[in-house]
């Protein structure tokens, strides 16, 4: 089967720092794919560059078959990959409907939008506040509305940048729920950066480890978290 | 099902449908004095209104709106002095030029992620250029100015657009009430959504497929093209046009206090700014005149008054708080 994303090495400097190096990975549809790694490894980096916020120095990354490296975020976008970001960015003065509208309208019209806008609230459990201002929101629902409005664009893959960051146990295990749910559900493919072990583990179906800019470790979960390389760069050997 | 109360206008409907009907009988009781003032209320919510559109809703700060009103002005009035084309087709003309120094300002700013405050600096700039540059225009009479013949007529004469304060007023309010109903339709539009994401978070609204250029150029265009009509209202009512005036900064900032102190970015703030405004301030001139007080200037002082208390107390205008406080169901804010 071939890979929804294919990821051939990357690489990315920022000034002769090698933020990113040589790394590839393939997602094929309908997975659940993890990058971790500590503070500084690459993640957030890896992610601009399939997001198209940055364009990568050198490899190349491809997705349902066709070449997206330095695209535009918003043709990336349309394209069928939606994103989330680790600080969250919602349109504070917008309503959460009207947020959710802005990412439905790239396939929608603006009435079939303005109904559809409640149902997919309804999903992030979002459908109360639905007339709030985003800027009333606390962090979690801050988190929800992210992958809310991301999903409203409707994308084959969803780029989850730290969604369960900042998020008490409880609200983690509801926002894994839900998101096992559009994978199992929709079929949707999700790849997503965590610090959130919890979550990744309950989640992912594959992991892939970065350590200053490099890949050192992908496999299947359990695996990856005996994996020598991973325990002594970020994991810990207690957490076996 | 559609509730068949979503068929009746609600209490902004009436409200309105009543201000309607006040304003178009408005002439039957006015004099002449108090259609000059109702004349300027109604300039201020239409530029305001257009300046609205680029600013307010898609968050790109212009303070060089002179520019389009003055090559609006200066186009029709030219075209009509040399060549004797009605202000209505020189109008097109006004609406282009002013459409295409809009894209070529927005194009250069934002195809160089130009934004905020170096926006601003870079439309006071071509506004100055305008102004200087027009200073030597002979063909248009330079810093000399250019003039409009006046002649006392006997009858209004819509099509050339010379007539008496009554025509003028019906003008200027069918176009208010033309650029209240298109600000309403743009901001329910697909375009008007992605203004408002654009204008809340630029980078996120790429991140959902937005191509914030394009719609960051479509709302200086409109905007500019809108403006340049209040500019050939602006001719052939006064008659008379100085580059030191019509493309000076002070009337750019001018066009933009009404929608500040009604509220930047909502459908009706341009409009209860500028009632606010020029109402007030016509209003305390008056009074003052009555009580014998001659105070040049007084109009500036009672704008930064009104600015200053807006600012503190309003800071998201006069009229989100009143529409609550009317309960009028509005999205504004939005």
């Amino acid at each position: 089967m071939s890979a929804l994303l294919d990821v051939q090495r990357l690489a990315k400097s920022f000034r002769g720092l090698r933020a990113v190096q040589d790394v590839s990975f393939a997602v094929p549809p309908g997975a659940i794919f993890a990058v971790i790694g500590p503070n500084g490894a690459g993640k957030t980096t890896l992610f601009n560059m399939i997001a198209g916020v940055f364009r990568p120095d050198d490899g190349a990354i491809r997705f349902a078959g066709e070449r997206i490296d330095g695209l535009r975020p918003d043709e990336v976008c349309r394209r069928g990959i939606a994103r989330t970001f680790q600080i969250v960015r919602p349109f504070p003065a917008l309503t959460l409907e009207e947020n959710v509208i802005v990412g439905m309208l790239l396939r929608k019209d603006v009435a079939t939008a303005r109904r559809a806008a409640g149902d997919l609230l309804a999903r992030l459990d979002l459908h109360d506040k639905r007339h709030q201002r985003a800027s009333t929101l606390t962090l979690p629902d801050r988190k929800r509305l992210e992958v809310a409005r991301a999903l409203a664009t409707e994308p084959k893959l969803l780029l989850l940048d730290e969604c369960m960051a900042g998020l008490r146990p409880t609200e983690t295990d509801r926002m894994v729920a839900i998101l096992r749910e559009l994978n199992r559900e929709a079929g949707l493919t999700i790849l997503l950066i965590e610090h959130v072990m919890r979550a990744v583990m309950a989640l992912a179906t594959r992991i892939l480890v970065l350590h200053h800019g490099a890949a050192i470790a992908e496999g299947a979960p359990g695996d990856v978290v005996r994996h020598p390389a991973v325990l002594a760069s970020y994991l810990g050997a207690e957490a076996v | 099902m559609t509730d068949w109360r979503d068929r009746v206008p609600g209490r902004g409907g009436v409200a309105l449908i009543g201000l309607g009907v006040v304003l178009l009988a408005a002439p039957l009781v006015a004099n002449d004095y108090l259609l000059t003032i109702l004349i300027l209320i109604l300039y201020f919510a239409y530029t305001g209104q257009a300046w609205n559109i680029m600013s307010g809703f898609a968050g790109q700060l212009s303070l060089g709106h002179a520019l389009f009103v003055g090559l609006g002005a200066y186009v029709a009035a030219a075209l009509y002095v040399h060549f004797g084309v009605a202000p209505w087709i020189g109008l097109v003309a006004a609406v282009a030029v002013a459409a295409a120094c809009g894209a070529g300002i927005g194009f250069l700013a934002f195809r160089f992620g130009v934004a905020g405050v170096y926006l601003a600096i870079l439309t006071i700039a071509f506004a100055e250029f305008a102004r200087i540059g027009f200073d030597h225009f002979a063909w248009v009479g330079g810093s000399a100015g250019f003039f409009l013949p006046v002649a006392t007529y006997t009858r209004n004469d819509v099509w050339n657009l010379r007539g008496n304060p009554t025509m003028f007023y019906y003008v200027i309010l069918a176009l208010t009430a033309a650029a209240l109903l298109l600000s309403h339709a743009l901001l329910r539009s697909r375009l008007g959504y992605y203004w408002l994401a654009i204008r809340e978070d630029e980078e996120a609204a790429r991140a959902l497929g937005i191509d914030t250029f394009r719609c960051k150029m479509a709302a200086v265009v409109i905007s500019a093209a809108l403006t340049s009509i209040a500019g050939v209202f602006f001719a052939f009512y006064y008659n008379n046009l100085f580059p030191e005036q019509v493309f000076h900064i002070s009337r750019s900032i001018e066009l933009i206090l009404a929608p500040i102190i009604g509220g930047i970015g909502t459908l009706f703030g341009p409009v209860v700014g500028a009632v606010l405004l020029t109402g007030l301030a016509e209003g305390l001139r008056e009074a003052l005149d009555v009580f014998g007080f001659d105070a040049p200037g007084i109009k500036q002082v009672f704008y930064g008054i009104c600015l200053l208390v807006v600012v503190t107390l309003l800071p998201d205008g006069v009229w989100p708080p009143l529409a609550r406080a009317l309960r009028l169901r509005t999205r504004e804010g939005a």
